[in-house]
């Protein structure tokens, strides 16, 4: 089978080219380092099968980022089987002046390839007119076809040639040792712009007019005032929609789930079976599923953004602050995601192309206070904090949630800090990026996009979230109750046991062993730690809407508990290792084991650390 | 002087860029900053005045007030 690699720079279209060409799910944008991974798929051309690989976008053979570095190793790479290996260069041809260098490396290094001339629809209605043979001439013969990925202009006739000079004979790669190094020196690279400019010149009959529409619409978006107001609207924007879309289909699916059980619950016998189908699996997968739609609307919401060209301009208006921090402008999206849901921030985290800013991006996202903590804090705040008003206008238990929100944010930002001065980064950090011109945003692209991670999730992090939740009932489950019990059936299981077990290291927090064993379920999702609690203590009704359920639970809360172990409970929610899907989207986003555990550490020593804080100053 | 010292909408021409990380100044090269060439401060972020953004060519490109700094151009 023949390899044909697709490269260009980044934003050039190559990834929509790639699309369209494989039909497989990948995501293009309107942004450079969209693709940070390589990603294959294969086309047959009149009966014959290649095998397409996209490769993240290069300004030059010389390289400096990790994902650029994948697309020169394989260029370079002498080991695989070169006989076939076609290059595909996907060229902006609205910005011809920065794409041909690359062009004239390739040529120069002996490497066999195409041109795809790509966006030529939006560039000839702009005016540019050019003379594609003389450019083939000039680049030594190589072909060169207009193509449009939003039009499908050219495709075919690109596979054609694609496999017509696929056909022809093995060339080896005539780069000498020091070329690596000679890429680098100043003098090399204006001479290769020179020739470029001289290249045009011979090529272009007609210049191309200049983009009014993306100078007009940046005087308004980065206008001093307007910008920063757009800017903060976008975002509120986001949060809210975030919220007030995935409501109704997070309740859709939850409600699907409870009918599923409560039909599996009447057709099985009663026992271990109907158990782990029903509080094991269903449960499991439902917990899973619940977390598409903020998936997948955020992704809408990014991937729209991308497209259209306003991400980029968001990262130029915030980089100043978070610069602060050691993080990119971009990080605000997953960070203001993760205060709906850390799995889905997590996931947007990929819109940073530094892999160091990304992976602390998503080590802090889940420090911010997500929308499943709300029961939790909403049962602890009644039981503390008195429902009276400061001031007779500020509502006491508001203003203390509104506490808690800071302080996530907060905490986030300290431990990002921590880790600017601690750690040398792996990759350096600078802004130095290409604004892309604006475009209309293709709808069908964005949805392929958000859906394809909706499926991602599922396939790749739902294992592990699966696994783990019936790891969960398990410890909740078994040993099971005695006949004769006089307690609730927690108080017999392992989730118990671990609880007494672990009751002595949490007694500094003031917590006894009821807490600690609620603290087991409370990982499978967080808002189950409300639920959790009125089972120990065997609380009719386990409904967080409730409202006879909660005033029950928080009379019990209040009268067990002292001030100090409340809010200590309160600090441990939130910075303790969170939910067990946090852990899922991190293992697959951060593809190992290494930084959830890194993360469940070190969340797990600062909720420690805090809690006990907060209960020595409380009682 | 420094490019970070540009005002707003006035050609300058770049006449050296020194940086202390040699990547640094290659990708400024690779965007466009190169000398001889000219260069157009655009815009500055709203409210710190910092990052800049700068038309070369026909593209736009910001930088960092400290990035810009590795720039020198004509007065």
């Amino acid at each position: 089978m023949s390899k044909v690699a697709l490269i260009g720079l980044p934003n050039s279209g190559k990834s929509s080219i790639f699309n369209l060409i494989t039909g497989n799910k990948q995501r293009i944008a309107n942004f450079p380092g969209i693709t940070v991974e390589k990603r294959t798929g294969s086309r047959i051309i009149d009966s014959e099968k290649f095998e397409f690989l996209d490769l993240p976008g290069i300004y030059t053979l010389d390289t400096s980022t990790l994902d650029e570095k994948v697309t020169r190793d394989y260029i370079f790479d002498k080991s695989t089987d070169r006989n076939t290996d076609l290059v595909v260069l996907v060229l902006d041809a609205t910005n011809l002046k920065k794409s041909l260098y690359l062009g004239l490396q390739l040529k120069e290094i002996g490497q066999k390839f195409v041109i795809a001339l790509n966006m030529s629809d939006i560039a000839r209605s702009r005016g540019q007119k050019l003379n594609l043979q003389k450019l083939s001439d000039v680049l030594g013969g190589v072909k060169v076809i207009e193509t449009s990925a939003s039009t499908n202009e050219g495709i075919d006739s690109l596979l054609s040639i694609v496999k017509e000079v696929a056909a022809e004979e093995k060339k080896e790669l005539t780069v000498d040792k020091n070329y690596q190094l000679k890429i680098k020196q100043t003098e090399y690279i204006k001479q290769k712009l020179n020739q470029v400019d001289v290249i045009l010149k011979a090529v272009v009959n007609r210049e191309i007019s200049k983009d009014n529409l993306t100078e007009k619409l940046d005087s308004i978006v980065l206008h001093p005032v307007w910008g920063p107001s757009i800017l903060f609207g976008v975002l509120l924007l986001i949060f809210q929609l975030l919220f007030a879309w995935s409501d109704p289909f997070m309740g859709i699916i939850e409600s699907a789930f409870n009918m599923l059980a409560s039909v599996t619950n009447n057709f099985l016998d009663d026992g271990l079976l109907k158990s782990l189908i029903v509080d094991g699996i269903i449960a499991g997968v439902g917990g899973i599923l619940v977390f598409l739609p903020h998936i997948i609307f955020l992704f809408i919401i990014i991937y729209t953004l991308e497209d259209f060209g306003y991400l980029g301009r968001a990262a130029f208006l915030l980089d100043f602050i978070m610069r602060k921090v050691g993080l990119p402008g971009k990080s605000v999206v997953p960070l203001l995601s993760s205060h709906a849901c850390a799995i889905p921030g997590i996931m947007s985290a990929r819109i940073i192309e530094n892999p160091f800013q990304r992976l602390i991006t998503m080590m802090i996202s889940p420090l911010t206070t997500c929308s499943a903590r709300l029961p939790v804090y909403t049962l602890l705040i009644a039981v503390i904090v008195p429902d009276t008003k400061l001031f007779g206008i500020i509502g006491l238990p508001g203003l203390a949630l509104l506490c808690l929100y800071l302080f996530g944010i907060l905490s986030a930002f300290i431990v990002a800090l921590i880790a600017k001065k601690a750690f040398v980064p792996t990759s350096p950090s600078y802004l130095m990026m290409e604004l892309p011109s604006y475009r209309v945003p293709q709808f069908k692209n964005v949805l392929r996009g958000a859906l394809a991670k909706g499926w991602i999730f599922t396939r790749k992090a739902g294992t592990v979230i699966l696994l783990l939740s019936i790891i969960i009932w398990g410890l909740v489950t078994f040993p099971s109750a005695p006949a004769n019990k006089d307690k609730p059936d927690i108080h017999y299981s392992y989730a118990a046991s671990i609880g007494k077990v672990f009751e002595p290291i949490f007694r500094p927090l003031g917590f006894d062993w009821k807490i600690t064993t609620a603290l087991i379920p409370s990982f499978a999702a967080r808002e189950v730690l409300v639920s959790a609690m009125g089972t120990v203590y065997s609380v009719s009704g386990d409904d967080t809407e409730d409202k006879k359920f909660l005033k029950d639970l928080s009379d019990i809360l209040k009268k067990e508990y002292s001030l100090g172990t409340l809010l200590a409970l309160l600090v441990w929610f939130v910075f303790s290792p969170q939910c067990i899907a946090t852990f899922g989207v991190l293992k697959k986003e951060t593809n190992g084991y290494k930084m959830p555990i890194i993360f469940g550490t070190y969340t797990l020593i600062m909720a420690y650390f805090f809690s006990y804080i907060t209960f020595l100053v409380f009682s | 002087m420094k490019l970070n010292q540009a005002k707003t909408n006035i050609e300058y021409e770049i006449l050296s860029i020194k940086c202390e990380e040699e990547h640094v100044c290659t990708r400024l090269l690779n965007l466009g900053f190169i000398t001889g060439k000219k260069v157009i401060l655009k815009r500055k972020a709203p409210i710190f005045k910092d990052p800049l953004l700068f038309q070369v060519g026909s593209s736009q490109i910001a930088l960092t007030n400290s990035e810009a700094n590795y720039i020198e151009v004509t007065d």
